[in-house]
C-alpha cells in the first residue's frame, strides 16, 4: 500500500543518500512533504527544491489534467477489428485464403483465412465513429473518447506481452505503472491504499502478482489487491469477536509501550512510525469498508453500472468501486475483465463470436456506466480511462476450422477517455485487414507516457536509481505523450 | 494500383539520366533537395538520425552522414539507386527496418525520395550540420585513462592503524580507525551496550533467532573478558548461523525456487542450491572457494557433489520459457548472469554496458560482450523441463541402492497383493480356446522347410524370391554360438487365417520378416518367452500357397539358438487386455471391495510407480550447470539488440583492472569431471582471476557486504555498485585493512566475523548523544550502533520459536505455509503451485519457505522481504500499516497467538501476573519493567471483564500485543 507519509523506505541510510537513491534526481511530492515535516529542510518544501546531492534543480510537478487513473484491462486480448477498429474491406472476403505475414501463438505464418469481422458496425456520435454492435452502450460515449488504433507491443505472447503492458518491459522484474504512479505522485489519502487492483472473478491473470508488482521499488509501491466483496484487502478485518473498541484497546496498550520504548531512543523515527502505522491500520478498518459499500449508492446508479442485472452485476460493482476510490483519492485502480485461462478472458482462440459476446456484454453497461456517471460528478475531466488489452487479434483464423483468432501484436487498439483526452479522436490506423499498424505507430511506452503526462508527470524524467541505471518506466531511451489525442 | 515500391522502381527506371556521380550539387539540385527533400528529412527522420540522437549509427543530417550508413551497411547505392535500402525501409519492405517507425510515409514522398537518390542524393551544404556525435559509439563517453583513477580500482592497501591515546578504543585495528573518523568530527564512541542488549544483538546477528532467556542470563553472569568472544565463537558453530547467513547471499543472487513468467514453472531441485549456501558458511568454506564453486564448480580439477551444486548460481535468473524473441530471450538471460555477478563479486554494473559503453564506468559495450562470453556456452540454464543432472558419489551408492530397494519392496509388496486378487480373477476369466495351429516352427514341432546361414546373406535374403539352396537345413542342433544366424522357412497355406502370432523365445538383437516385410525389428530383447500379435496389416501379407518367414537374431547375452514359431490366431488373451476390456459391471464391486479401490487405477498408479522407481538413476538428481562442448562464436550487439551484429569478441577480464592485476589466467578447455563433457574453462578462468588476491574488488566487496550486515550499512553504503555512480567509502583505510586480512587469513568468513564483532565499535548502545545527533545524524562515523528491525524472515522465525511451533529440521525439499484463500486467487490457477501443507507441517525456518516469483507470503513480502527478480544488495525497511493489518488480524497471528498463549499458561500457569511476566520476558529476552507489567495485566483484565472474554481468549490478546511490540521487532 502507498501510505506514504508513514513510510520510512531506507531505515539506516541516511536520508539525503534516501534523495539520490529512491529520488534519482526527482523527488516527488509526498517524499518532499514528510523530510519536510520531519525538519529536513531548513525552510519549509513546497514541492520543488533544489536536489542536495547535485545542486541541480528538480522538476516541478507539470500541471497535470488527471488525478486518477481507472485502467480496464481487457486480459486476453480483445479483437480490435471486431470492436472499434472498423475494416470494411474486409467484408465479403471471409473464407478467403491470402498471402498475410502474421506472428501468434502459433508462430509466425505467411497465409491465412480470413475470418471477416463477426459484428456490425454504425456509426455513433458527433465524431460518426464506427462500433460495432459489441458495444451498443458504450458507443453511446465515442464522443468523449480517443481511440489509439495504431498500438503495438514487443511481444505477442501472453506472458511477456501483460508485463509489457503493465510495466512496460518483456522481462519480469520491473515496477508496474502503478507504481510508477504512486511513486511519482504520492497518495491523497491515507486511509487507502494509492494503487488498487480488481481481479476477475475467474481467477487473476496468468504471472499473477508480477502485474502489479513493484519490482525493484519498495513494495510499499505495489498493488492492493481489492475484493469487491466481503472485506476488501487481506487481513483488514479483525478476527472474529474482535469489536472495533476491543481492538483499539489492543492498540492503545500496544502503543502505550511502545512510547515508553521510543522515550529513550527519540532519534530512531521509524519506531515513532510505527505507532502512527498502527493508528493508521485502524482508521483504515473503518475507512475502507465504508469506501466499499456499494449498496449504499442509489437505485437509479445502480441501473446505470448494471447492478440489476446478472451479467454486468459483478463487472459494474467494480466500475461503482472505482469511481468510489477515485473520490477519495486512489490514485491508480485497475480493473480485470475476464482472468484464469483460454475462454475466461477475451483470448477466443476457439469461438470467437461465442467468447466476446460474453465478455463485451459483461462489460460494455458498467463502462458506460462508469463514462456517464464521473461525467455527471465532473469526475471525468480529472479521472483518465484507459480500456485495452496486452495486445489484440488476427484478421485470419488460427485454425483450419472456426472463427477463433490468434494474438496480434503488430497492430490493435486501445482507447482513452476524461482527464486531458480529446474526445471524438481516432489516432493512427492499421491496414486495410487491421493486421499491422501503419500510420501514427504507437508503442506501449508511448501509451505510458501519455499518461504520466497527463497526470502531470514528465515521463522522462521520472526515475529510480536502481542497478547503475536511473530506470524509468518508459526506458532509457524515451518516450513522447500521444499529442495527438490531447486535448 | 501497384505497391508503391513497384511505382518508385518504375519512376526511377524511367529516369533517362543517372547523376550519381555528381559531386557538386546544381543549383537546380539544391533547390529540389531544400524545397521537397529537406522536409521530409527533418520532420519524420532527423530527430533519430543526427538530430537529438543517433540510432543504428545512421546520420542524415548530412550527405557525408547518408553516404556513410549505418550498423547494418550502406543504405543508398547511388550506382543503382532503386536499388537502395534506404527505399526499401522506407517502403517496409525490409521488416527489420520500417522508416519512419510512426508509419509508412505517403507514396508521393516516398517518390521524391526515390527522385532525389536519382539525383545523387544532394544536400544543400547550408543545412547541413554536424550530427550530434559522429563516429564511435552510439552513445557515451569512451572511458580515458583517468577514470581508472577511481579509488575502486586501485590495489588494496594493507595500511596499518592509525594511533590513537584512548585506551579502549586503542586495542582493536577496527576502533582504531573509527576513532580518528570521530575524533577529528570531535566526537566520542558511545560506551558499551548492557550486556542484554548483546546477547540480543548477537543471536540475531548471527543466527537469525533469539537467545533464550537462559541464555541471555549465563551471558550476563559470565563477566570474565573471553565471554563476548566465546559466545561469538558458540553462535558461529550453531547450525542457525548458515540459516541466517545464507539468506543475505540469497538476496544478492536473487534467489528463487521458479521460472517465473506465464507458468512460473518449479526449478527442479534448486534448493540444493540453498543447502550448498547453508553448508559452505556452517563450513566457513574460504571466500575464494565459494566463488569459484559457483562459477565453476563443474570445471575445478576435482568436483564434488557440492562444487557442481553450486553451479545453480547461474540458473537462479527468471526464465522465459515462451519469449517472443528467441535469440533475444538468450542475451537477456545471459546478460542477467552479467549483471549479477558483476554486481555480487564485483561490486561493478557490467550490465548497464549492455547496449551502450558504461555512462559513468570505463567499462566499454566490448568489456560486456567480453564478459558475457565466459557465459557463452552454458546451455542448461531454464530448467524446468530438463531432466536433473544426476550425481553419482561412490561413497553414496551403497546406501542409495540400498533405499531404492527398500521403497521398490514395499511398492512391490503392494504392488503383489493388488496382482494377486487380479490374477485369481483372470484365471476365473481366462479364454479356454483350443491351442492354436502352428504355421512354421524352428523347434522340437518342427513345421515347414526351414533353412539357415551363417555367414552373411545377399541383401534380398528375406524376400520371397530368394533362393536359399546352398543354405543348411533345418538349425535345429546347429552349433551354438554368439553370432549372427539368418534362417528361412517355407510354408504353405490353403485357406489365410485371421488371425496371427509369433511365439518368440529368445535374448538378444531380432529381425522378422513375413513374406519379405518386416514385421518384428527388436533390438537386445532380454531373455525370456514371449508371445506376440502381429497386427492385422501383418496378417494381409499372407497370401494362399507357399509363405516365407524370414528371421535374423545376434544373440546378446548367451548364445541360445532363438525358437520362432508362427501361430496362426491367438493363445490367449491377456490380463491386461481382459482389465482393459472391463470386468463386467457385476465383477467391479466385488473386485473394488477386495482390492480396496478401483482396481483398474490402483494397478496404473501401482505400476506405473515401481516402474518410476526402478528405472529411476542410482544418483542424486541435482540443478546444476554444463555447457555445450563449443561456445559458438560472439559478436558486441549493437544497441543490445543480438540481431545486430559488431565486431566478434572473445573472452576477456574488465581492462580497468589490468593495471593492479598479474596477467590474466589462460583459458584452458577441459572435460568436466562432473559431466563428463568438454567445458571451454571460461568460468574457471574468470573464477581464478577473481580470486586473485591482487584482485581489488571482490575481497573489498565481500568485506563490506558482512559489515554491512552487522552495522545496517555497508562501508561502502552501495554494496552492489563501488563504481562512480555508487558512493565512496566512508572509512577507505578500513575497508582496505579488513579487505588485506580477509584474504591473508584464508578468506575466512567466520574470522571477519569475529573480528568485526570484537571491536567495540559493534559492542556500543545505541543511544545517541544529542551532540552526536547534531555533528553525524546519519551516524555515518559510527559513534553508536544503529537500532535495525527484525528481517521477515527473523520475524517469522522468532514468532515461530515463541509460540514452540519451530521445527529444527535443516535442508530438503519447501515448506509451504498456507496462505489465504484471497492471495491463491491472484493466480490464473488457484493454488497451482503451493502444494497444501498443515501449518506445523510448514513451520519452519524462512529459509526453507518456497520462494515461488508470482506468490509470495503475505507476512514476509509485507516487511521487505528481497525481490527476487533482481539482485537485492540492501533491502528497504518500509513502515506501513499493511504491516501493523497483518500483524493483528492474519490467519497466521492468529494461530500462533493463540500458541504463544497456550504455551504462557503451560509456563506459567494461571496465574496473570507470572503469565504476563513470561509473555514479556520471553518477547523481549529481558525482565520486564514493573510499570510494564502492570499496563499488560490491566490490558489483560479489561479484555476478560469489559469485553467478557474468556481467560484464554483474554491471555492470547496479551499474546497478541506482546508480537506486536516495537521493542520485539527493533534490535538495540
Amino acid at each position: 500500500m502507498n501510505l506514504f507519509p508513514n513510510s520510512q523506505f531506507c531505515g539506516n541510510l541516511r536520508r539525503r543518500e534516501f534523495l539520490t537513491t529512491v529520488g534519482g534526481g526527482f523527488a516527488h511530492l509526498a517524499l518532499t512533504g514528510l523530510l519536510a515535516r520531519e525538519g529536513f529542510f531548513s525552510t519549509p518544501a513546497k514541492g520543488a527544491t533544489a536536489d542536495i546531492t547535485t545542486g541541480r534543480p528538480l522538476p516541478l510537478k507539470l500541471p497535470g489534467k488527471a488525478k486518477s487513473v481507472i485502467f480496464l484491462f481487457m486480459y486476453g486480448g480483445p479483437s480490435h477489428i471486431d470492436t472499434f477498429d472498423y475494416k470494411p474491406a474486409m467484408l465479403g472476403m471471409d473464407g478467403k485464403t491470402i498471402q498475410i505475414a502474421t506472428k501468434g501463438r502459433g508462430g509466425a505464418k505467411n497465409e491465412g483465412r480470413i475470418v471477416e469481422p463477426k459484428w456490425k458496425f454504425q456509426q455513433y456520435g458527433k465524431s460518426g465513429k464506427w462500433v460495432s454492435s459489441l458495444f451498443p452502450n458504450l458507443a453511446q460515449h465515442v464522443d468523449d473518447i480517443a481511440f489509439i488504433h495504431s498500438m503495438t507491443a514487443d511481444s505477442p505472447l501472453h506472458g511477456s506481452a501483460m508485463l509489457k503492458m503493465n510495466s512496460g518491459s518483456i522481462l519480469s522484474g520491473k515496477p508496474s505503472l502503478g507504481s510508477w504512479i504512486n511513486y511519482g505522485l504520492g497518495s491523497i489519502n491515507q486511509n487507502l491504499p494509492g494503487y488498487v487492483v480488481m481481479l476477475d472473478k475467474t481467477g487473476g491473470p496468468i504471472s499473477g502478482a508480477k502485474n502489479w508488482s513493484s519490482g525493484f521499488m519498495p513494495a510499499t509501491y505495489q498493488g492492493t489487491v481489492f475484493r469487491s466483496a466481503g472485506s476488501p484487502i487481506l487481513d483488514l478485518k479483525s478476527r472474529e469477536g474482535i469489536s472495533a473498541p476491543q481492538q483499539h484497546l489492543l492498540i492503545q496498550s500496544l502503543n502505550d509501550l511502545n512510547r515508553s520504548h521510543l522515550a529513550t531512543r527519540a532519534d530512531n523515527t521509524n519506531l515513532a512510525a510505527r505507532i502512527d502505522s498502527y493508528e493508521l491500520a485502524f482508521r483504515m478498518q473503518a475507512a475502507a469498508p465504508e469506501a466499499i459499500d456499494v449498496e449504499s449508492e442509489t437505485a437509479p446508479i445502480r441501473a446505470l453500472y448494471g447492478l440489476d442485472h446478472e451479467r454486468t452485476a459483478d463487472f459494474g460493482r467494480k466500475c461503482v468501486l472505482a469511481r468510489r476510490l477515485v473520490e477519495r483519492g486512489v490514485r491508480f485502480i485497475q480493473i480485470y475483465s475476464g482472468g484464469a485461462h483460454n475462454d475466461s478472458n477475451w483470448d477466443a482462440h476457439g469461438d470467437l463470436v461465442k467468447n466476446h459476446e460474453f465478455h463485451a456484454g459483461n462489460t460494455d453497461q458498467p463502462i458506460a456506466g462508469l463514462l456517464a456517471d464521473l461525467k455527471q460528478r465532473g469526475l471525468l475531466d480529472e479521472t483518465l480511462v484507459v480500456w485495452g488489452g496486452e495486445f489484440g487479434r488476427q484478421p485470419t483464423a488460427e485454425y483450419a476450422e472456426g472463427t477463433g483468432r490468434d494474438h496480434n501484436s503488430a497492430g490493435f487498439t486501445m482507447w482513452m477517455a476524461g482527464g486531458g483526452i480529446k474526445g471524438g479522436t481516432s489516432y493512427g490506423s492499421t491496414d486495410e485487414l487491421g493486421n499491422r499498424a501503419v500510420s501514427n505507430r504507437c508503442e506501449v511506452k508511448d501509451l505510458h507516457a501519455t499518461i504520466l503526462h497527463l497526470l502531470g508527470l514528465e515521463p522522462n524524467n521520472l526515475s529510480f536509481f536502481y542497478g547503475g541505471l536511473d530506470q524509468k518506466l518508459v526506458g532509457v531511451e524515451g518516450a513522447e505523450p500521444i499529442r495527438g489525442i490531447l486535448a | 494500383m501497384p505497391p508503391p515500391f513497384a511505382l518508385l522502381r518504375w519512376v526511377l527506371s524511367t529516369c533517362a539520366v543517372v547523376s550519381a556521380h555528381s559531386q557538386a550539387a546544381t543549383a537546380d539540385d539544391v533547390e529540389f533537395f531544400r524545397r521537397e527533400v529537406n522536409p521530409i528529412l527533418q520532420e519524420h527522420c532527423r530527430k533519430c538520425h543526427g538530430g537529438e540522437k543517433i540510432k543504428g549509427g545512421l546520420v542524415l543530417t548530412s550527405r557525408a552522414g547518408l553516404l556513410k550508413g549505418g550498423e547494418s551497411g550502406a543504405v543508398v547505392d547511388l550506382e543503382a539507386p532503386a536499388q537502395s535500402r534506404l527505399l526499401a525501409m522506407m517502403s517496409y519492405q525490409d521488416a527489420d527496418h520500417e522508416m519512419p517507425p510512426a508509419g509508412k510515409r505517403p507514396a508521393a514522398e516516398l517518390a521524391v525520395i526515390a527522385r532525389w537518390l536519382t539525383r545523387g542524393a544532394p544536400y544543400d551544404p547550408a543545412l547541413e550540420t554536424e550530427a550530434v556525435r559522429v563516429s564511435g559509439n552510439p552513445t557515451g563517453p569512451q572511458p580515458s585513462g583517468t577514470d581508472h583513477a577511481w579509488w575502486a580500482y586501485q590495489a588494496v592497501r594493507a595500511g596499518s592503524a592509525p594511533k590513537n591515546t584512548d585506551a579502549a578504543w586503542s586495542r582493536h585495528p577496527v576502533d582504531a580507525f573509527l576513532f580518528k573518523g570521530l575524533a577529528d568530527a570531535g566526537l566520542r564512541p558511545n560506551p558499551r551496550a548492557s550486556r542484554e542488549h548483546l546477547a540480543r544483538r548477537a543471536y540475531y546477528d548471527l543466527t537469525g533467532l533469539p537467545p533464550s532467556t537462559e541464555e541471555v542470563q549465563a551471558f550476563v553472569n559470565d563477566a570474565t573478558a573471553e565471554a563476548w568472544p566465546r559466545l561469538i565463537d558458540a553462535l558461529l558453530a550453531k547450525p542457525q548461523y548458515g540459516e541466517k547467513w545464507a539468506r543475505h547471499w540469497m538476496d544478492v543472487v536473487r534467489y528463487a525456487e521458479t521460472e517465473g513468467f506465464e507458468r512460473d514453472s518449479e526449478k527442479r531441485y534448486i534448493w540444493r542450491y540453498r543447502d550448498y549456501l547453508i553448508n559452505a558458511f556452517n563450513q566457513d568454506i574460504p571466500f575464494n572457494q565459494f566463488i569459484t564453486e559457483q562459477l565453476a564448480g563443474d570445471e575445478i580439477s576435482t568436483p564434488t557433489r557440492s562444487s557442481v551444486t553450486a553451479t545453480a548460481f547461474l540458473r537462479l535468473m527468471p526464465f522465459d520459457d515462451e519469449p517472443a524473441d528467441r535469440l533475444l530471450a538468450k542475451y537477456d538471460v545471459l546478460g542477467d548472469i552479467v549483471q549479477v555477478t558483476s554486481e555480487a563479486f564485483l561490486g561493478m554494473t557490467l550490465g548497464c554496458a549492455r547496449c551502450h559503453d558504461h555512462k559513468k564506468d570505463p567499462i566499454t559495450q566490448r568489456d560486456y560482450s567480453s564478459f558475457l562470453a565466459f557465459f557463452h556456452g552454458i546451455s542448461d540454464y531454464g530448467t524446468s523441463r530438463k531432466e536433473p543432472m544426476q550425481w553419482f558419489d561412490q561413497e553414496d551408492e551403497p546406501r542409495l541402492k540400498k533405499q531404492r530397494d527398500e521403497s521398490l519392496s514395499t511398492l512391490n509388496q503392494e504392488l503383489h497383493r493388488v496382482e494377486a486378487i487380479l490374477i485369481d480373477w483372470y484365471k476365473k476369466q481366462a479364454p479356454t480356446s483350443p491351442a492354436p495351429p502352428i504355421l512354421t516352427s524352428n523347434q522340437g514341432e518342427a513345421k515347414g522347410e526351414w533353412r539357415h546361414t551363417l555367414t552373411a546373406p545377399a541383401a534380398n535374403w528375406r524376400e520371397e524370391s530368394f533362393v536359399a539352396s546352398d543354405w543348411g537345413a533345418s538349425p535345429a542342433g546347429t552349433e551354438r554360438r554368439a553370432t549372427p544366424i539368418w534362417q528361412r522357412a517355407k510354408f504353405a497355406l490353403t485357406d489365410v487365417p485371421k488371425l496371427l502370432a509369433l511365439d518368440l523365445e529368445f535374448a538378444g538383437d531380432t529381425e522378422v520378416f513375413l513374406n519379405g516385410v518386416a514385421v518384428l525389428q527388436a533390438p537386445n530383447l532380454p531373455a525370456g518367452e514371449r508371445v506376440l500379435q502381429l497386427a492385422a496389416r501383418f496378417v494381409k501379407l499372407l497370401h494362399t500357397g507357399m509363405n516365407t518367414l524370414a528371421v535374423k537374431t545376434t544373440p546378446t547375452h548367451g548364445n541360445k539358438l532363438p525358437r520362432v514359431t508362427l501361430l496362426a490366431g491367438r493363445t490367449f488373451v491377456t490380463l491386461a487386455e481382459s482389465l482393459l476390456k472391463g470386468p463386467q459391471k457385476d465383477e467391479l464391486p466385488g473386485l473394488t471391495q477386495r482390492v480396496g479401490s478401483d482396481p483398474l487405477a490402483l494397478l496404473k498408479t501401482q505400476s506405473s510407480a515401481w516402474l518410476a522407481e526402478a528405472e529411476r538413476p542410482l544418483g542424486i538428481p541435482l540443478s546444476a550447470m554444463s555447457e555445450i562442448p563449443q561456445p559458438p562464436p560472439l559478436f558486441v550487439h549493437r544497441r543490445g539488440n543480438p540481431h545486430n551484429l559488431g565486431e566478434p569478441v572473445e573472452p576477456a577480464f574488465p581492462a580497468m583492472l589490468a593495471r593492479v592485476m598479474p596477467p590474466p589466467p589462460a583459458i584452458v578447455p577441459r572435460t568436466s569431471k562432473a559431466t563428463g563433457q568438454l567445458s571451454s574453462g571460461r568460468r574457471l578462468a574468470l573464477a581464478q582471476w577473481m580470486t586473485d588476491p591482487a584482485n581489488p574488488l571482490v575481497s573489498r566487496v565481500a568485506v563490506n557486504r558482512v559489515w554491512q550486515h552487522h552495522f545496517s550499512r555497508g562501508l561502502v553504503p552501495t554494496a552492489n555498485d563501488f563504481g562512480r555512480l555508487g558512493e565512496k567509502p566512508s572509512h577507505p583505510e578500513l575497508l582496505d585493512w579488513l579487505a588485506h586480512e580477509f584474504t591473508e587469513t584464508g578468506w575466512s568468513l567466520k574470522k571477519l566475523h569475529r573480528l568485526i564483532m570484537t571491536s567495540e565499535a559493534y559492542q556500543q548502545s545505541v543511544t545517541a548523544a544529542p551532540v552526536a545527533l547534531a555533528q553525524d545524524p546519519e551516524n555515518r562515523l559510527l559513534g553508536r550502533f544503529s537500532m535495525r528491525r527484525l528481517t521477515a524472515e527473523e520475524l517469522r522465525d522468532s514468532i515461530l520459536l515463541l509460540s514452540a511451533t519451530l521445527k529444527p529440521d535443516m535442508f530438503g525439499p519447501p515448506v509451504y505455509p498456507p496462505l489465504p484463500q484471497a492471495v491463491l486467487e491472484t493466480q490464473s490457477r488457484p493454488g497451482s503451485g503451493w502444494p497444501k501443507q498443515t501449518s506445523a507441517q510448514a513451520a519452519r525456518r524462512s529459509i526453507y519457505v518456497h520462494v515461488k516469483r508470482s506468490l509470495a507470503v503475505p507476512l514476509l513480502a509485507d516487511h521487505d522481504q528481497a525481490a527476487t527478480d533482481t539482485s537485492c544488495a540492501a533491502r528497504f525497511a518500509t513502515t506501513v500499516p499493511t504491516q501493523a493489518l497483518g500483524l493483528l488480524n492474519s490467519d497466521f497471528m492468529e494461530e500462533h497467538s493463540r500458541l504463544f498463549a497456550q504455551r504462557l499458561r503451560r509456563e506459567a500457569g494461571d496465574d496473570r501476573t507470572a503469565q504476563v511476566q513470561r509473555g514479556l520476558t520471553l518477547a523481549l529476552q529481558r525482565e520486564p519493567l514493573p510499570a510494564e507489567s502492570a499496563l499488560c495485566l490491566r490490558t489483560l483484565r479489561t479484555f476478560e471483564s469489559e469485553f467478557q472474554l474468556s481467560p484464554e481468549g483474554a491471555l492470547q490478546r496479551f499474546a497478541l500485543l506482546a508480537l506486536n511490540l516495537n521493542e520485539f521487532l527493533y534490535l538495540d
